[in-house]
């Protein structure tokens, strides 16, 4: 077992007729038992999702995903030879650096800080036939203003998404406290949820065939959105989200509809490799491009 | 949470007649959209009764599953090898072009930040489209 | 300093070295239109997650779309087909029917849609009648995936094997390879050459997306024939990757290439040499 672990008992205190502490601390803290797995009644839950007895298995397989055929059979070779560069080498991100000791306070203290910025980055490793970038999946996060005056409007956002996405949804509670905008914690305030796989991909088929093409104030991404690793966000106006079919064609049901934010998650290393892949399954950027901040420092320019 | 509920008016001892607005079962219009949204969210008498196999059929179930990874495996397995030639093809390229000519190595290799994929290309659809290839095409005159 | 830096780009620029024996060939390519084709096995799992699916989802909230009293909430539920309840003294072979908002929770729901009065009469006479555009209720026929091109399997279309990706072939030289040109000198990068001979090559009617500046492969060529060691007078021809968008290729017969085809992989196999298709294989899409 891993947690075999010697705990010495100090032996000065038991000497002194003291109850003895161990120096090494205990484990039964740390390691979180799960008591679903020790109770041997309903065992169905013991068993993972993907497993048919489980009650949450759902299939997902149930059609041929198109957007997936596609990224396999033409846009990964491509984005292969895209983003090939000769003589590539690792760009080794900024990291948290070793104090210099020249002071005894640097003894266990925790690590200095990265130079210029205050989390580290990652390392952006070289590109190879391994780590051509694909598209992991959408998260959807909907703040619905509303609903501090009216919770009910957190309920048809929840509702909303549901329809668009079909898929479960969670619902979003304000956190801090904000007397100037009468919000306070634990207020209901709308709904997220997180698309990936077949689910994901067709949630994107739909937004760039029959949404975004017919929206009237939507020009395209912005170039500069983006979370410098890989991950771009933007979001859909109350009018556009009228155009999903699922509210289109049912609109006695939806008198206010609710904008949203929309994440898409790659596993593109920098923000210009996830461009150039969202751009291959159909989704439009406008604007300038910079070159990314890592690169620039690693050229020295 | 959702106020406004119906308030009823009993008038025992009132015996003028007076005309009132006539007062529905039910909630009230609001109310009810609320409770129709929350009812097709929730899994409440919507859920079906979880699937029981037998002992033959979860084994034909797993069967089916792993012939299915199995399939994919080969495919996914082919096409990482597939990768990986053509990852050695444009590496062998490159490495011929630096020696025979260092200026078209550099354009070759410049950094492409702005590459975007033309929208035209679009995901392949089940069925063809209803124009088909477009043939007419002119170049834009700058 | 800046002013040294710009006068050593601009002579960089400005002299041209002359080059030999190299050229730059295109992998044109036409990119599927519509999804690849099915395997059996493969429709048949599809099938059988499908109906486990069915089986497993919630009932469909019908209230939420089908208002009640409604004209639309009539026809729907007529259309429905319900099953029988729970009895007291009735024997049901196959188990006690479980029924909740009108579905047996047991099996899978079948949901039938009413279908419109218009739709049924032009389904009748649907051979005869032309199809209204405008109309957007109107029944979806879809196009075949097997078009006019593939019945008289014409290699000169672009509207041949919707399903796999094509690529342009030429016989040049006496020999079907790849469209390739001749390199002057280093004055221009290679994929612009390549943009620019495909012009030449193929008309001005035609809309080419370069995949990327990088060369994909190098094939070394001695008297026409690929070889392994390249010696002294051999000619290096760098392939770049590209995609036709729109446009159609019209051959004009420059640069010795005299006929052309649009291939899928297996075709390739056959009308290439055997040591031009290993060397080129792995850059074709099996799909």
């Amino acid at each position: 077992m891993v947690f075999v672990q010697l705990r010495q008992f100090s032996n000065s205190s038991i000497a002194a007729g003291r109850p003895g502490y161990s120096l090494v601390k205990p484990v039964h803290h740390r390691v979180r038992i799960r008591k679903q797995l020790l109770s041997p009644r309903f065992p169905e839950l013991k068993l993972p999702p993907t497993d048919v007895r489980s009650p949450k298995y759902r299939p997902f397989l149930v059609r041929q995903d198109r957007v997936k055929e596609h990224y396999h059979n033409t846009l990964k070779s491509d984005l292969l030879l895209i983003n090939y560069q000769h003589d590539q080498k690792d760009v080794e991100g900024p990291k948290r650096r070793k104090w210099d000791m020249s002071s005894p306070y640097h003894i266990n203290r925790p690590l200095q800080k990265p130079k210029g910025q205050i989390v580290p980055s990652p390392t952006i490793r070289a590109r190879t036939w391994k780590n051509v970038p694909f598209f992991e999946g959408v998260s959807i996060n909907c703040f619905v203003e509303e609903a501090k005056a009216n919770p009910a409007a957190a309920i048809a956002a929840q509702l909303q998404i549901q329809q668009i996405t079909n898929s479960k949804v969670y619902p979003i509670y304000a956190k801090t406290n904000v007397p100037t905008w009468k919000l306070r914690p634990g207020m209901l305030m709308g709904a997220r949820t997180r698309l990936t796989g077949a689910p994901a991909h067709q949630f994107l088929s739909t937004l760039t065939e029959l949404v975004l093409p017919r929206a009237r104030d939507f020009r395209g991404i912005r170039n500069s959105a983006g979370d410098q690793y890989g991950n771009i966000a933007f979001g859909l106006s109350a009018e556009t989200v009228r155009l999903f079919p699922e509210i289109e064609h049912n609109q006695d049901s939806w008198p206010n509809t609710y904008g949203f934010w929309l994440t898409l998650h790659t596993s593109a290393q920098l923000d210009y490799e996830a461009r150039t892949l969202l751009s291959g399954l159909g989704l439009p950027f406008y604007g300038n491009e910079k070159v990314p901040l890592l690169l620039r420092q690693a050229q020295g320019l | 949470m959702f106020g406004a509920a119906r308030t009823v008016q009993k008038s025992g001892a009132n015996l003028q007649f007076v005309r009132t607005k006539r007062i529905r079962a039910g909630l009230d219009p609001v109310a009810q959209r609320v409770v129709t949204q929350l009812s097709v969210i929730s899994a409440n008498r919507k859920m079906p009764k979880m699937l029981k196999l037998s002992k033959e059929d979860f084994v034909k179930h797993v069967t089916v599953m792993r012939a299915w990874g199995v399939v994919r495996k080969e495919k996914k397995q082919a096409e990482e090898a597939q990768l990986k030639q053509q990852y050695e093809s444009i590496k062998e390229a490159n490495e011929d072009l630096k020696h025979v000519s260092q200026k078209l190595f550099e354009a070759a290799n410049k950094l492409e930040i702005g590459k975007r994929f033309p929208l035209e290309l679009r995901v392949p659809t089940e069925y063809p489209s209803r124009s088909g290839w477009f043939y007419d095409y002119t170049p834009r005159k700058l | 300093m800046s002013h040294f830096k710009w006068g050593r780009r601009c002579l960089a620029t400005n002299v041209a070295t002359p080059l030999s024996n190299v050229q730059t060939g295109v992998i044109l390519s036409r990119v599927p239109q519509v999804t690849p084709e099915v395997t059996d096995f493969e429709q048949k799992f599809y099938k059988y997650q499908d109906e486990l699916e069915r089986r497993l989802m919630w009932t469909f909230p019908r209230w939420f779309y089908f208002k009640k009293g409604t004209v639309a909430e009539r026809e729907f539920s007529q259309a429905q087909k319900y099953p029988l309840p729970a009895r007291d003294g009735v024997w049901f072979p196959k188990g006690k029917p479980e029924i909740r908002h009108g579905r047996d929770r047991r099996f899978k729901e079948n949901i039938v849609l009413p279908k419109a009065e218009g739709h049924e009469k032009q389904g009748e006479s649907s051979a005869t009648q032309v199809e209204n555009l405008d109309d957007a209720s109107r029944p979806i026929k879809p196009l075949p995936r097997v078009t006019e091109a593939d019945k008289t399997n014409n290699q000169h279309s672009l509207e041949r094997k919707l399903s796999r990706t094509l690529y342009l072939l030429v016989r040049q030289n006496n020999m079907w390879k790849f469209p390739a040109f001749p390199v002057p000198d280093d004055s221009k990068p290679l994929h612009t050459i390549a943009e620019e001979g495909l012009k030449n090559l193929g008309g001005e009617k035609l809309n080419v997306w370069t995949v990327s500046h990088t060369p994909t492969a190098l094939l070394k060529f001695s008297n026409g024939k690929l070889v392994h060691d390249l010696p002294q007078d051999g000619i290096r021809e760098y392939l770049i990757r590209s995609h036709i968008i729109a446009g159609e290729f019209q051959l004009n017969k420059i640069d010795g290439c005299e006929e052309y085809k649009w291939l899928t992989r297996e075709e390739i196999q056959q009308q290439t040499d055997p040591a031009y298709f290993e060397k080129i294989d792995c850059l074709l899409s099996k799909v």
